[in-house]
């Protein structure tokens, strides 16, 4: 066997470990944890409560989903082709609530449409501590995902199907009849994911006092209440349907091509006349939809005077963010620059490796936590549970495939023949990959740290069950003194993680803005 | 005298700060084939997105059907408004749509009704040789084939003028010969003005009325084949009308 088959054995082996100790540990261990209980622990939550409980969060997932399209998929179509002032901006704007924990949102919408918030009355209160309200919150911090998946494939549609389209017909035709259409696969990407997240998602019905599935599961594993072989068998369900939108994803992959890594050509906007003010107006309002939240934060924050009493509860809360968020994704970059790249290539390994990440992400974060707890709470692990390590994992399990799958999509715009140039000269493996798939790739490589670090940096569900003591992340700072802590505070603390947030995407908008410039 | 169904007068276009054509002139008048030729870079597929409406000019006059459709940098009537039909020189079919599909898109858009819809495809698609594809997707047919789609939704608009952007650069020299022979025959039957951007001299003979060369952005020389034979003004324009059929 040659040097290279070596590396290549030697970079995927670690790798894997990797990946199967923070992901598929605690999937297998949730498993192995139901197994156990048998039928006890079966009677004990195959309830009609559940069962009704289960079917709920699946319609609500679902309606959430369908409000999500119902925006996204034309503020997508505006934003990815149609030429209107300040369509950047507007976008970066419209898209900032993905990048943020759906609670902080939650809490957004609070101060806006609550009792005493800016629009609000008893009858908006009602409202949005309810299930209509939840579903109106969830669309509209998941809806941007749409949107941002609706760009991207229109901006995957070939530019000479568009511009033979508008030789013939009107630009809304052309979006209607040719761009969304031929966007679907991106599209139903985006649908799937918001429909996940969705699902998930456990704070904000929590903050809003709807009951939910994911909840239940979460709930078995308070201080008051802690039952985790109860909460094993609840995730069973929710494990299943995690590997069935896995297997959607894959089979649209397969079938359509990677809906979101494609890119055929320079776009140029498409004047749409006199639509042109009402495309604007749109863009604009999915844009103040998506800051009106943070808005009512702002104004709680300074009625309150609440910045100083935030800036003294802050603790150690962002070093604790900064620290988790940037070791999880500094290790999940390492993990994509091979798994990322092998898939590009067509490697089987990554494309398992991917699979497994995927389920990881699109499994909630309270099954995660329920596997890791009972992966890693045992005296041999005590070093992994009681300290930080416990949280990287779970970060580096759910989030790695974030940065794997941007660094593959970075990958796959660049020519495979100058790898195989690169071998016919003899290099190895490993000499090909940091020779020439990461300098060419290193925006990728930055955009997939930075995007990971995001993400890690938005979590609150997972951190919240096993950080470790005073290690609490600043969502996890927000969400536990937004029970009890004073509104303004509370607030201002929000604003700190908007700020942290827009300051990692900020350094990513001036190393894409560079590639767009080069392109 | 007839009017000219494509009129460009004076048109320059600058692109992100780079001049890309300069003061070209030039008519393409009802039944005329005129090819427009040049070397890569000299903005013949620029000057026909420019007539198509889909980039707008910084300067000149642009007329199509005796109307007026940008003058003086700016755009006055949308493409879709033109009453111009191209086909692309990557044919930009649509995967979505079935043949039928590709050509009834046009129909619908401009508005005609279905029974003359459904009468003008099957016509079209008669005299193209595709009847029995109509229900086909572009990705199941053959490179002929697909060639023979964008043609056909181009003619069954019965445009004001018809734009043609290198339509046959991406086919072996056998389809080509081939296609060349139907794209003649094509065009004589359907008798309407076309604009055909081609670096092959012999497609120039074999189709064009005159021949238009631009060098630089700049129309270098234009007039009947014959005359350019006689007297080239350039090296490219001696080379172009050397060439000989494939």
């Amino acid at each position: 066997m040659n040097a290279g088959r070596w590396q290549s054995r030697l970079a995927f082996g670690a790798a894997s470990l990797v990946l199967v100790i923070a992901a598929a540990v605690p999937l297998a261990a949730v498993l192995i944890q139901a197994a156990s209980t048998r039928l006890r622990g079966l009677t004990a939550v195959a309830t009609p409560r559940t069962v009704e409980l289960f079917g709920c969060s699946l319609m609500l997932a679902l309606e959430v989903t369908i409000l999500a399209l119902l925006g996204g998929v034309p503020l997508g179509a505006v934003f990815g082709c149609a030429r209107i002032p300040g369509r950047r901006v507007l976008l970066a704007l419209h898209a900032m609530p993905v990048f943020l924990p759906p609670f902080l949102l939650a809490l957004g919408w609070f101060h806006v449409l609550g009792r005493e918030g800016l629009l609000g009355s008893a009858t908006t209160s009602e409202w949005l501590f309810g299930r209509a309200g939840l579903v109106f919150v969830l669309a509209t911090a998941l809806g941007p995902l749409v949107t941002l998946c609706t760009v991207i494939g229109v901006r995957g549609v070939d530019p000479a199907l568009l511009d033979a389209g508008r030789g013939a017909a009107s630009p809304l035709t052309v979006l209607t009849r040719i761009v969304v259409p031929l966007a679907w696969p991106a599209i139903a990407v985006g649908g799937l994911l918001v429909f996940t997240l969705a699902f998930a998602e456990v704070a904000v019905p929590m903050f809003l006092r709807v009951e939910v599935y994911p909840a239940a599961v979460f709930a078995r594993l308070g201080s008051l209440v802690y039952e985790p072989a109860e909460a094993a068998v609840l995730a069973l369900p929710v494990v299943a349907l995690a590997f069935l939108i896995v297997g959607a994803e894959r089979t649209l992959a397969r079938r359509h091509g990677e809906a979101l890594s494609s890119r055929r050509g320079k776009h140029e906007a498409m004047s749409l006349g006199g639509a042109t003010w009402f495309a604007a107006a749109l863009a604009a309002s999915g844009a103040a939809l998506s800051w009106l939240p943070l808005v009512g934060l702002l104004v709680r924050a300074l009625r309150g005077h609440g910045f100083v009493d935030a800036w003294l509860r802050l603790g150690n809360a962002v070093e604790n963010s900064l620290l988790v968020a940037g070791v999880a994704a500094s290790v999940g970059t390492a993990v994509a620059v091979v798994v990322g790249h092998g898939l590009a290539r067509g490697s089987k390994v990554a494309r398992g490796l991917d699979v497994l990440t995927l389920a990881a992400f699109l499994t909630p974060a309270a099954v995660g936590g329920v596997g890791a707890i009972t992966a890693w709470n045992r005296p041999a692990t005590a070093w992994v549970y009681g300290t930080t390590v416990a949280l990287v994992l779970c970060l580096l399990g759910r989030y790695s495939v974030v940065a794997i799958r941007v660094f593959s999509a970075g990958v796959r715009q660049r020519p495979e023949s100058h790898e195989a140039a690169a071998a016919t000269c003899g290099a190895g493996y490993l000499r090909r990959l940091f020779g020439v798939v990461v300098p060419e790739s290193w925006r990728a490589l930055a955009g997939a740290w930075l995007l990971g670090a995001v993400f890690c940096l938005r979590d609150v569900e997972t951190a919240i069950l096993v950080y470790p003591p005073g290690g609490e992340t600043l969502p996890v700072r927000i969400f536990t003194l937004e029970a009890n802590g004073p509104e303004p505070s509370v607030a201002a603390l929000a604003l700190f993680h908007v700020a942290l947030t827009a300051v990692v995407l900020a350094a990513m908008a001036v190393l894409l803005g560079r590639r767009e410039a080069q392109a | 005298m007839t009017a000219p169904a494509i009129k460009v007068c004076d048109l320059s276009v600058v692109l992100d700060g780079k001049q890309i054509l300069r003061e070209v002139s030039l008519d393409v008048v009802p039944g005329e084939v005129v090819a427009l030729t040049g070397p890569s870079g000299s903005g013949k597929s620029t000057l026909l997105r420019v007539v198509l409406g889909l980039t707008a000019p910084s300067a000149g006059t642009l007329s199509v059907g005796g109307r007026v459709v940008s003058q003086g940098g700016k755009v006055l009537v949308a493409p879709e408004d033109r009453n111009l039909a191209m086909v692309f020189q990557d044919l930009a079919l649509w995967p979505h749509l079935t043949v039928t599909g590709n050509l009834e898109f046009a129909l619908r858009a401009r508005g005609v009704p279905r029974r003359e819809r459904e009468d003008r495809i099957r016509a079209v698609l008669d005299r193209t040789g595709l009847l029995d594809k109509a229900t086909r997707r572009p990705s199941t047919l053959s490179g002929g084939e697909r060639q023979r789609v964008a043609l056909a939704r181009a003619v069954v608009q019965e445009p004001v003028a018809l734009l043609l952007d290198e339509p046959l650069a991406s086919l072996d020299v056998l389809l080509r010969v081939e296609m060349l022979s139907f794209l003649r025959e094509i065009l004589r039957g359907s008798r309407c003005p076309v604009l055909y951007v081609t670096h092959d001299g012999s497609e120039a003979a074999a189709l064009a009325d005159r021949v238009v060369v631009l060098e630089g952005g700049r129309v270098a020389q234009q007039g009947p084949l014959a005359e350019l034979q006689a007297a080239p003004s350039t090296a490219f324009v001696r080379a172009f009308v050397e060439q000989r059929s494939p």
